[in-house]
């Protein structure tokens, strides 16, 4: 489903580049659950930015469901990006001025979802979270897990293919980090969403079917 | 003459507001990208609120306008008539304009790389 080749992503520093991402080549398949690890600065949330397709890269190539992504235009790739990619932060990222009902309705109001069905899959999505009472809350009012919880219903609210996580965990304490990783196990798991996690703590990378070793923008081989 | 540098002036201040509201939103503008939000709905989101001011202020004018000039135009033994067109023809351009000073600021606003505005924690 998502496959990388010899990707290569630099800044020129003075004339010298400074790689980035130096000749990875990954291929993820549908329902894996991948955790990418490494120091810091080794290039893992630029990694998962490209996958993202959030950042661009500078050489290479990148199939995502067989299409070229540098040789599509930008409409298409916002369109695939809407379609298939959903994203979870370390710091959350809700709106501040919007409620959880609302945080999590925005993504729908984008894909031009009606009114009514709307409606529906935040209700379903909000019970299946159990956080029903908290709809209309707004996010200072939560705690870290509660915040990443909506942070993840927003990102799976539109059935995205791949989920990229970019240290969910990093900002909670253990036992709601288990709780957010137990609930990726189960998305991964249950509605075969294809994951991919970037974290520092072995614990949470057990969760993942494969760890994928960064070093200095290089993959390291185990 | 004087209507030119009372548009400038305008101009200038919704240009400083939008820019102000665009770097004040930059981290909501860059979530709302990363949940799919295209660049068309980040300048409709911007433009929004501006818009209602704008054809609020022309209708907040459309009466003093047509009161004033009509005193004004008493003092002409040959005048012309004051008729809903001038109106129509004013707040149109008037709407145009501020419309073009704040898309400027809107765009460059939604063009800006998510990942870089959402780096800085």
């Amino acid at each position: 489903m998502i496959e990388l080749q010899r990707i290569c992503k630099w800044v020129n520093v003075g004339g010298a580049r400074a790689f980035l991402l130096k000749d990875i080549n990954l291929t993820i398949n549908k329902g894996e659950f991948v955790s990418i690890m490494g120091p810091s600065g080794s290039g893992k949330s630029t990694l998962l930015n490209v996958i993202g397709m959030l950042d661009e890269f500078d050489e290479g190539s990148y199939l995502f469901d067989n299409l070229e992504i540098k040789n599509i235009k930008e409409k298409q790739r916002a369109f695939l990006y809407k379609q298939n990619i959903g994203f979870v932060f370390q710091a959350y990222h809700l709106i501040d001025e919007l409620t959880v009902y609302e945080n999590i309705e925005t993504p729908l109001i984008y894909q031009n979802i009606k009114m009514v069905e709307r409606k529906a899959m935040v209700a379903d999505i909000l019970d299946r979270f159990q956080i029903v009472g908290k709809k209309d809350l707004f996010p200072a009012q939560l705690s870290g897990g509660q915040q990443q919880l909506v942070g993840i219903a927003r990102a799976i609210i539109t059935r995205p293919k791949v989920l990229l996580a970019d240290e969910p965990t990093g900002n909670l304490n253990s036992k709601q980090g288990e709780e957010i990783m137990e609930l990726f196990k189960k998305l991964n798991q249950e509605d075969g969403v294809t994951i991919i996690q970037v974290t520092h703590s072995e614990k949470n990378a057990e969760y993942g079917s494969r760890v994928i070793n960064l070093l200095d923008g290089r993959l390291e081989n185990k | 003459m004087f209507s030119v540098i009372a548009i400038t002036i305008g101009c200038l201040g919704l240009y400083g507001l939008t820019t102000f509201a665009a770097t004040q939103r930059t981290k909501e503008i860059g979530i709302r990208k990363t949940i799919g939000a295209s660049i068309f709905d980040i300048v409709k989101l911007l433009s929004k609120n501006f818009f209602i001011l704008a054809i609020m202020a022309s209708f907040t004018a459309f009466p003093l306008a047509w009161y004033f000039m009509n005193i004004w135009l008493q003092h002409f033994a040959y005048h012309i008539n004051i008729n809903w067109e001038i109106f129509l023809i004013a707040g149109l351009s008037s709407t145009l304009i501020a419309m073009i000073t704040i898309s400027y600021q809107a765009i460059k606003a939604a063009l800006i790389n998510p990942i870089k505005s959402l780096k800085t924690e």
